[in-house]
């Protein structure tokens, strides 16, 4: 069954949170915005190599699409991978906010923890 | 410009990147630094560094995962029709990284048997092979003189002075002597070896200078400055990187001046010798040990080595008999009344120098690396079961590409392909290894045998070994597998991908392979064990001594100009102080140290008695004597037996007293008692009276039977020359050792020390052939056990991962696991004493070539043959447990449903 998704798999959270930058960035991006992205709303260092490996891991899912560019000269020469979501993706996206919505649901604006003994 | 990147984190990164994904990525992290550069280059490299070693890792895992996940045979089939060499070699990498247990354990096997003979080559390219580092050393000559004994070596200065003048058949003849002589600076005296030279040596033997220039035959001249040439190193010691200007050292108390510097790595005709200065012959009375003594005019003292650069014009059979015409020149005529010699002269190849070190380490060091060949077959052995393993694996894909198309050749191919590409991994770090392997052994060998010096490591010589080494091990490894892919995967069988459950004749050959490592192995422990043993054997030896607090200094007054008498008021001085310090139980004497392998013989007359039947028919009349001061056998706790021992009334106008040891005294006065009788020596007229007896000691090896031998005291000694302060310490002698130093520069900083040990280690050294022999033989059969045990392993693990079906079916059937388990390990056993039984032939063989080295202990000693084929069967048992385990965790319902 390689290959093929089943309704129960959840996203990881930084593949989550890869998908959701695609997802705001629109179709046609690629690793520098997206990197960029994440750096700013995770507030933490992201490693290329690291958003490479989820990538990866997401395209072999089925979430995303990725093309390459024609090599553009700003870039030494290099290509771009333009990244999309794919349905897949997106109905994973929506999958996971519905489970975490039914599982937050009818809990206050803040978590508190009970007093007492442990 | 905004500049670029860091070149080498780019080519890290570049490295990491599998080649699809190269631009998405160097592209993104290069356009995001020149934006970030435009604003702060320096910060800007800082993020690419650490973007780089952030994602080195991830980008490496998924790659290999991709690799991995990647189908090969197809995809290589689909890129272009089976050609291509690189392509080969592309896929036999990947292929090898699929399997990476294998892969390493081969590798691994390849560096061991890689590392340890050509870290024994190492050795032997050094002592044995290595030219001299002088300008054509091939053009060099040694000039031997065969006699009937024996070939001596050694010529006297008024000979080789007239040999020089009249010959022709060489360019130039020089002659020199090592010695060994104090050199002192401000802050220290330290005993070096160098060399007294002829005025010719520099010209005949064209070391290259770095400096300055050689001795000529000016040196030599009485009006001359005292000049001198040191070798790059000892001139770094002593004056770092200043230039040559006259700088002087001080050699045996008097001044000379350095003349010129030899380059590195020069270190005079004599191999192992490290040395470090050249004086001129005429220095010869001041640097040799010989009591001041000059035998420059001395035609009857041999001393002087030969060595000669040949004319291009002349041959060796020409110089021979031009020498031989001149032998009247070079040797003087026997003294009167003594039978005339006869003997020829010789010339002997001097391009590796002087050999007399690989005379001696000719021996240990070809059975070395005999060990270690026998070692890198076992290494082969398991490349070869592993490989063969690996194409029954694939015999399929084999099949398929024969199917294809692909000839024999082809397919042969593609299998030597990848066991050189696994030789060569096993090459690189087997090379890396055999450098330390070098190095080790040579400090083995100086540690506990003959000192020596020299440079050991990977040059060309030993890179060309190991590449042949490598060779032999891609052919060994490429055989089985590459005549079974000619054979085996043709069949229908094959291509359909079928299993068959009973053993092929590949496994036979794979179980052959490991037989045939056991037996080696075996034959290999049960040497080292015999190693072993002769060593537990010679420290038990009794030595007759007490030997624990003691410690030995050997002083050198000769060598701070002490003459005469002035030596034993020196001796005196020195004890004095010793015996003035609290930690001193004991200070005293002795002309030769115990088990030293030498000391001092002489032919002795006891008067009115003939000797008594000596038990050893071979024994010669000499016995060994030393000289001792009155102390000595208090200090080395060497019991009275009878009589008294020396006392200051044993001066030197009193009469000659000696003190003899049992064997001497049973053998000379059996029923008459030593005490009162009289002998002499040979060579001296006055006879000696027998005051005492004491027991015996080892005297020289810790092999030897007790010998007749007997002690002189200090006092009466008519010629006193450099010797060993023994000094019984209350307690453990190590810390006192540095007190002990200073009192001895007290009683006279000028003369040195040229060692200082504790008794105890001189013990271990008086084992020193053995230690080395036992040090090599542990470690070549610790590497051969863990090669067989790394063999054993794969190969039950494979056998069990091909057996699978059976095991499920036996499981199914009911079977329980411990029993399947058992099975693998019955085999791993059985294999394991057939090779034992193989290799117990082997290990006898073995033993008899070393019977020489042994002591107390048969060539076929049951306990070292029994305690190896234990050692065997535990590393078999525990190499077999993780494949054993492994078979009783099949899961039958998974094989069967695979089917």
């Amino acid at each position: 069954m390689a290959g093929q998704t089943t309704p129960t798999e959840t996203l990881g959270e930084f593949e989550q949170a890869v998908l959701l930058a695609i997802a705001h960035l629109g179709p046609d991006t690629y690793g520098v915005p997206v990197r960029a992205f994440l750096e700013e709303r995770l507030s933490r260092p992201v490693a290329v190599g690291a958003l490479y490996t989820a990538l990866d891991r997401l395209e072999r899912k089925g979430f995303i699409g990725s093309r390459m560019s024609e090599p553009i000269g700003e870039r030494g020469g290099r290509s771009r991978r333009h990244v999309r979501l794919l349905p897949r993706g997106a109905a994973a996206l929506n999958r996971t906010r519905a489970t975490l919505n039914r599982l937050w649901s009818g809990i206050g604006p803040k978590v508190t923890a009970p007093r007492g003994p442990r | 410009m905004t500049g670029h990147p860091p070149r080498f984190w780019r080519a890290v990164l570049a490295c990491s990147l599998a080649a699809t994904e190269r631009d998405a990525i160097m592209g993104d992290l290069e356009e995001e630094f020149s934006s970030r550069a435009r604003a702060d280059l320096e910060g800007a490299r800082a993020w690419y560094r650490g973007q780089v070693v952030t994602s080195v890792a991830p980008n490496l895992l998924r790659r290999f995962r991709a690799a991995r996940h990647t189908n090969v045979a197809p995809a290589t089939l689909r890129r272009r029709p089976m050609t291509g060499w690189l392509q080969d070699v592309r896929f036999s990498a990947r292929w090898l990284m699929r399997r990476p247990v294998s892969t390493l354990a081969i590798t691994l096997s390849l560096a061991l048997g890689i590392a340890m003979s050509a870290g024994v080559y190492s050795l032997v390219e050094a002592v044995l092979l290595r030219p001299v580092a002088v300008r054509h050393p091939e053009a060099l000559r040694l000039i031997v003189e065969a006699r009937p004994t024996g070939p001596n070596g050694n010529f006297s200065h008024p000979g080789f002075v007239a040999l020089r003048r009249a010959q022709r058949s060489f360019d130039e003849v020089a002659a020199y002597a090592t010695v060994r002589a104090a050199l002192r600076t401000e802050s220290q005296t330290e005993m070096v070896d160098g060399e007294v030279v002829s005025g010719s040596y520099f010209t005949t033997l064209q070391p290259e200078l770095l400096a300055g220039r050689g001795l000529t035959d000016a040196d030599l001249t009485e009006s001359a400055q005292a000049a001198v040439v040191l070798s790059a190193a000892e001139w770094r010691r002593l004056f770092g990187d200043a230039a040559l200007s006259n700088q002087v050292v001080a050699l045996n108390g008097r001044a000379f001046t350095v003349v010129g510097i030899v380059a590195h790595p020069f270190r005079g005709m004599t191999v192992g010798t490290d040395v470090r200065f050249w004086a001129p012959v005429s220095a010869q009375p001041l640097l040799a040990d010989a009591g001041g003594r000059s035998f420059l005019a001395e035609p009857r003292v041999s001393w002087l080595t030969l060595v000669g650069r040949l004319n291009t014009n002349a041959t060796d059979v020409l110089a021979e008999a031009e020498l031989n015409s001149l032998r009247p020149l070079l040797i003087a005529p026997p003294p009167p009344g003594a039978a005339p010699t006869t003997s020829r002269l010789t010339l002997a190849p001097g391009v590796r120098g002087d050999s007399r070190l690989s005379q001696s380490a000719a021996t240990p060091l070809g059975l070395l690396l005999g060990t270690s060949l026998l070692l890198l077959f076992v290494a082969c052995g398991n490349a070869a079961g592993l490989q063969l393993a690996r194409a029954q694996e694939r015999r399929r894909e084999l099949a398929v590409r024969t199917a294809l198309g692909a000839g024999a050749a082809r397919v042969v191919r593609l299998v030597v392909i990848e066991s050189a590409c696994l030789s060569a991994c096993g090459l690189l770090l087997g090379l890396a290894g055999a450098a330390w392997i070098g190095t080790l052994g040579l400090t083995v060998f100086s540690a506990l045998g003959q000192p020596m010096v020299l440079e050991v490591g990977v040059n060309l010589r030993v890179l060309l070994f190991g590449v042949a080494a490598g060779g032999l091990a891609t052919i060994v490894a490429a055989a089985a597998p590459a005549l079974y892919a000619l054979r085996g995967p043709r069949s229908a069988e094959a291509l359909a991908g079928g299993r068959s459950v009973f053993g092929s004749s590949t496994h036979l050959g794979r179980r052959l392979l490991i037989v045939g490592q056991f037996a080696l192995t075996l034959a290999m422990v049960a040497t080292a064990a015999l190693l072993v043993r002769t060593v537990l054997n010679l420290r038990a030896v009794p030595t007759g001594l007490d030997v624990e607090h003691v410690s030995l200094f050997a002083v050198a007054p000769t060598a701070a100009g002490y003459r005469g008498s002035e030596i034993s008021t020196y001796y005196d001085r020195a004890l004095a102080r010793l015996a003035g310090m609290p930690a001193v139980a004991a200070a005293a004497y002795g002309r030769v140290i115990p088990l030293g392998f030498g000391g001092s013989r002489g032919s002795i007359e006891v008067a009115g008695e003939m000797p008594a039947a000596t038990p050893d028919p071979g024994d010669d009349a000499e016995v060994n004597f030393n000289i001792v001061s009155a102390d000595y056998f208090n200090a080395l706790g060497i019991p009275l037996l009878a009589g008294r021992p020396f006392a200051s009334s044993d001066g030197t106008g009193a009469p000659l007293v000696a003190v003899v040891n049992e064997t001497m005294a049973r053998r000379y006065w059996r029923e008459s008692g030593p005490i009162g009788r009289e002998f002499r020596l040979a060579s001296q007229p006055r006879t000696i009276t027998v005051v005492g007896v004491v027991s015996d000691v080892k005297y020289r090896t810790l092999r030897e039977a007790s010998q007749p031998s007997f002690y002189l005291p200090l006092a009466q000694a008519a010629r006193l020359g450099d010797g060993v302060l023994h000094v019984r310490t209350v307690g453990d002698p190590t810390p006192h050792l540095g007190s002990i130093r200073r009192a001895l520069s007290e009683a006279d900083a000028a003369v040195p020390i040229r060692f200082a040990r504790t008794l105890r280690q001189q013990l271990s050294q008086a084992a020193g052939a053995e230690q080395v022999s036992m040090a090599l033989g542990v470690t070549m059969g610790v590497a051969a056990l863990a090669l067989s045990a790394l063999g054993l392993f794969a190969a039950m693990s494979t056998s069990v991962s091909q057996r699978r079906r059976e095991l499920g079916v036996r499981l199914a059937m009911g079977a329980t696991p411990s029993r399947v388990a058992r099975l693998v390990t019955r085999e791993a056993l059985a294999l394991t004493a057939i090779g034992a039984s193989a290799g117990a032939g082997l290990a006898w063989l073995l033993g008899r070539a070393i019977q020489g080295r042994l002591f107390d202990v048969s060539p076929l000693d049951p306990i070292s043959l029994a305690a190896s084929t234990a050692v065997l069967a535990m590393v078999a048992l525990t190499s077999s447990w993780m494949p054993a385990r492994r078979a009783a965790r099949v899961n039958p319902v998974e094989v069967l449903r695979d089917e």
